[in-house]
């Protein structure tokens, strides 16, 4: 225990970004397809404009890895300052370094999602669109509802609501037991009274512009 | 000072989900009165037809909004141009919210006006709204001869899905 409180944030988001990149390399190069393609607009759009999406994507696939360290690191900073908040109401102090560090360790759960999301996928054949690629998320609420009679909006709120969410609240949580010396409850009260009602806020808020 | 800090915090995202949630309602409801309301064909007087022709309903029928700028709009018109004998028994009505100009400069453009049953109409953006719901451009219903919905689609489309529609009675 006593090297994670050595290591540096640096390290961590370095090493959180390294596995990152490569999860997008390989859901780019083996998972995104041609055939994808095809099963996504052959309904709607010729083989001509379908070759010119494909062309057009692989030209821009650069852009996806260039943004990945940049919106996790934002990513990172708003549920940062969403604990530091919950703390600052809760009467304790806290430094940032060791929020943001929990956050990053916290975060590493969610590294199962796109492990098991490209695992799930290789096995099934080119046999699905980007539809089914953007919407799968094991173990959500989603899985438990008929994807096509679902509205555009319903898919995301169904896909936050799943036991890697859970499994991140309760580390969340001891991660700040761990750092601040306080009790598990404790960190659990300032991890729902921060980060979760932001994330309620933030779910509302994605579904406003959905809908 | 601190607990009215809280207070206040606590009650503006009380607010703000409160809103969220009356506005994600009223559009789920408005959402479900324009999917009902589609699902037969608009009534041609509701229009406002540029050049001489008006719609007769005495066939299958294409609603396309366009906006003359549109690069896909563009292709459209272009791959119907191409494919002028299978939609002899086909109206088409080109809809959009550009003033009268625009319209004839892009159907001469994509020589549109020489084609009969091919109609253009501009529709203010409140008038779009209330008959259609939110639309793109370009969007694209296609109705049967009894003016029943038979499939929508956003964005660009190949003729050959245009005519899984408009040939199926």
């Amino acid at each position: 225990m006593q090297l994670v409180r050595e290591v540096s944030n640096v390290f961590l988001f370095s090493i959180m970004t390294i596995i990152l990149l490569a999860i997008t390399y390989i859901y780019n190069e083996f998972l995104i397809s041609d055939s994808t393609y095809y099963n996504t607009f052959a309904e709607q759009l010729s083989s001509v404009r379908i070759e010119e999406i494909i062309e057009q994507n692989k030209k821009l696939r650069w852009l996806s890895y260039c943004l990945i360290p940049i919106i996790y690191f934002f990513k990172f900073s708003i549920v940062t300052l969403a604990l530091y908040i919950g703390f600052f109401f809760s009467n304790r102090e806290a430094k940032l370094s060791h929020l943001f560090k929990s956050v990053l360790l916290s975060e590493f759960i969610f590294l199962f999602v796109p492990i098991i999301k490209v695992i799930w996928f290789l096995s099934q054949n080119n046999s699905y669109d980007l539809k089914d690629l953007q919407s799968y998320y094991p173990l959500s609420a989603l899985l438990l509802f008929d994807l096509s009679t679902l509205d555009a909006w319903q898919i995301y709120p169904l896909q936050l609501f799943n036991v890697f969410e859970l499994i991140y609240w309760l580390l969340l949580a001891n991660c700040l037991k761990y750092f601040f010396d306080i009790s598990l409850t404790q960190g659990m009260k300032i991890v729902l009274n921060s980060y979760v009602l932001g994330l309620f806020l933030w779910i509302f808020f994605v579904i406003f512009l959905l809908v | 000072m601190k607990k009215q800090l809280i207070v206040t915090i606590f009650t503006s995202i009380l607010a703000l989900l409160t809103y969220f949630g009356f506005q994600i309602y009223k559009k789920i409801k408005a959402k479900k009165v324009f999917a009902e309301q589609v699902k037969r064909l608009p009534k041609s007087t509701n229009f406002q037809w540029v050049g001489k022709q008006t719609p007769n309903n005495d066939a299958p029928t294409i609603i396309l909004f366009f906006n003359p700028d549109c690069d896909h709009c563009q292709y459209e018109a272009q791959a119907i141009l191409e494919h002028p004998s299978d939609f002899v028994n086909t109206n088409f009505w080109w809809v959009t919210t550009v003033d009268s100009s625009a319209i004839n400069n892009f159907s001469k453009k994509y020589h549109l006006d020489k084609l009969s049953k091919h109609y253009f109409a501009k529709l203010s953006t409140e008038k779009v709204i209330e008959t259609f719901g939110s639309v793109s451009v370009p969007n694209i219903f296609i109705y049967d001869k009894t003016g029943v919905l038979q499939k929508e689609f956003r964005g660009e489309t190949k003729i050959e899905a245009l005519l899984t529609y408009t040939n199926q009675h």
